[in-house]
């Protein structure tokens, strides 16, 4: 499905979560398509082979939903020179089919160095090497997925430089090389342009707007003097009405997609939601798919060679600055005197620090109310200045229990917890059974800890285990009956 | 209460078994673990006296809807006589599956992907911690008395 095919019409639709299953459910006629990020359907697992775990009831679940599904990958972006994880494409590929997915995209950015995960996507090195190392992931893509491959616009919070292509440009001399679909996250763009970047009717542009199989629409917030794409709630005004005027000019648009992050859902609330996707309909009927396509802009074609620090340079220096390492090189000096540097710095630890509190939930308030918040706050700084981004929170969530043991905070009891909760963690993620023991009885400390409180009292001394397994009695074995009815004869 | 709590009373190891997905989805844990200690005797806390009413009742089921029942398994437990010291087992079955409930399970699953899994695309950030860290309950003493609810 180069820019000659015609695109498959899906129609409006939204990013699943589980956050908005009842508008799903409740609403159906709102979804002519579900976009799915399958690796947010996915385990990861550590030193196994598959090393990845998909969960079939999810998947069940997800194609039971309303409408077409389009397959939306989060996990081998091709903006950068770390290529797509062949395990991952292969998995990629089997869920495409069972959803069938018409076509799938992937980021036109890159998350990734040789040596650490940098936990944010992160902009492309816009040269022309930069184009010739994305082209080729992106033929990585095609070559392994059975269906067209489209990319997607990303942010970049840093300032334009002189040694790059503008943004427009480098997207589209990309999707002109690599043949491919382009996904127009329209959020992103417009927070490029509030956030000091190419205007954005200079960057449309410079487009091949016949390309355009698919846009994203969401809603931002300001932090920091920085327009955030933060897929926290409403489409802003003035882009729904850049939207209006351009959907017309798209020839091949296939489907308009609202994204929202799962955890702004209860903040902003599902009538929202609702609204959101009333106005995406009004906006699907603006298309005219029998207008004439726009013809190849010769802007596009860059006669300009722009060198410079090669795409892995860059990647090390920008992804070593926003996961805390110091600046080595030229590059990174550079670099570091990027508003925007510390503006991602907090961004990435926010999303460590809810993998981590969503996962080690007991753990968490256990360190908070025994600690309090600001050393809490404390304890996850440290830890994330002490150890880069995992890309799936289960494997942060083990970093941390790790870090924390070897912590090894004065707080009574919290190794068990700690061991309990990664261990339930790893038996749903493999499966098999894991026994904790505990020397004391640990029922009241874990109810306490489930109900956002401390216990009033510890449980006494004892042998006890708790067993993780798929199914199983609760045993308590070893008492001597004779002596317990003895010392308790009223019960 | 504390008395009733003795080590001593217990000459053997108590296990308790839950399945993966109860025991890391927080709120069915909960409610599994607040019906067993409702159960065992006395809500606020779980003791010695809980274990021998654990041991009179003998079998116990936490449903998958966190509610607790006495039923019949047919691989419920019995007594193991075992030397030197006669053992008793307690068997209480948290099942896996849920047959009148599914809305539960996949709650829990669903719970399960989006705290383990990739975190869905977005160039902004998490709230799930700022919100864990907003929510603090302070008690009549002005004391913080719960974190992340």
């Amino acid at each position: 499905m180069g820019n000659d095919s015609s695109t498959t019409c899906l129609g409006v639709g939204i990013t699943y979560s589980d956050s908005v299953r009842p508008l799903l459910e409740s609403r159906p006629e709102l979804f002519q398509v579900v976009e799915v990020e399958p690796q947010t359907t996915w385990l990861k697992l550590r030193n196994a082979t598959p090393s990845y775990r998909v969960d079939e009831e999810v998947i069940d679940r997800i194609v039971a939903t309303p409408g077409r599904k389009l397959v939306h990958s989060i996990g081998t972006p091709v903006g950068g020179t770390v290529r797509p994880d062949a395990e991952q494409l292969v998995l990629l590929r089997s869920t495409i089919e069972i959803l069938q997915s018409p076509w799938a995209s992937d980021h036109l950015s890159f998350n990734q160095t040789p040596e650490f995960a940098t936990g944010f996507f992160l902009p492309p090195r816009q040269t022309s090497e930069g184009v010739r190392t994305a082209v080729r992931s992106i033929a990585d893509l095609q070559d392994a997925l059975a269906v067209p491959v489209a990319v997607e616009t990303g942010v970049n919070y840093l300032r334009p430089r002189a040694d790059e292509m503008a943004d427009g440009e480098f997207v589209a001399e990309v999707v002109e090389e690599a043949d491919c679909g382009l996904l127009l996250d329209l959020h992103n763009v417009f927070a490029n342009a509030l956030n000091g970047r190419q205007r954005l009717d200079d960057y449309i542009d410079q487009l091949p707007l016949e390309r355009i199989w698919e846009i994203h629409l969401a809603g931002g917030m300001e932090l920091d003097g920085f327009w955030l794409d933060a897929h926290s709630g409403a489409i802003p005004d003035p882009l729904y009405g850049f939207a209006e005027k351009l959907i017309p000019n798209l020839p091949n648009l296939g489907a308009i997609i609202f994204e929202i992050f799962p955890s702004f859902v209860p903040v902003v609330g599902l009538d929202l939601v609702r609204d959101q996707m009333l106005r995406l309909h009004e906006l699907w009927e603006k298309r005219q798919p029998s207008t004439e396509r726009k013809p190849t802009l010769q802007s596009r074609v860059s006669p300009i060679l722009y060198d410079g620090a090669p795409p892995a340079v860059w990647e090390r220096a920008l992804g070593g600055l926003v996961v805390g390492r110091p600046a080595e090189g030229d590059l990174a000096a550079d670099l570091s005197g990027e508003p925007a540097i510390r503006v991602i710095q907090g961004l990435v630890f926010e999303f460590r620090a809810s993998m981590i509190v969503g996962a080690l939930r007991m753990t968490s308030r256990f360190l908070m109310l025994s600690l309090g918040p600001k050393a809490f706050r404390i304890i996850l700084n440290d830890y994330c200045a002490k150890t880069t981004p995992q890309m799936y929170a289960g494997l942060e969530a083990e970093e941390f229990g790790a870090y924390l043991r070897a912590l090894d905070l004065n707080v009574p009891h919290l190794a068990k917890v700690v061991e309990f909760e990664l261990a339930a963690m790893a038996s749903v993620v493999d499966d098999k059974t894991r026994v904790i023991h505990f020397d004391f009885e640990p029922i009241p400390l874990l109810r306490a800890l489930a109900e956002s409180r401390l216990p009033e009292v510890i449980g006494e001394a004892g042998d006890y285990e708790i067993a993780i397994a798929s199914d199983g009695p609760i045993e308590s074995s070893g008492l001597n009956l004779g002596e317990v009815r003895g010392a308790f004869p009223f019960h | 209460m504390a008395a009733a709590m003795k080590a001593s009373r217990i000459s053997g190891t108590v296990r308790i078994t839950v399945s993966p997905k109860v025991a890391f989805d927080l709120p069915s844990l909960q409610r599994g673990l607040k019906s067993l200690a409702e159960r065992l005797g006395h809500e606020g806390c779980a003791s010695g006296c809980d274990i021998l009413h654990l041991l009179t009742e003998r079998q116990f089921v936490i449903r998958d809807d966190a509610t607790l029942g006495r039923e019949v398994f047919p691989s419920a437990s019995v007594g193991l006589p075992q030397d030197p010291i006669p053992l008793r087992t307690v068997t209480v079955f948290i099942p896996d599956r849920v047959n009148n409930d599914i809305g539960l399970l996949n709650k829990a699953v669903d719970n399960a992907m989006r705290q383990l899994g990739c975190a869905p695309c977005c160039s902004g950030f998490d709230i799930l911690f700022r919100r864990w860290m907003d929510a603090i309950a302070i008690n009549e003493k002005a004391e913080v008395a719960a974190f992340g609810q």
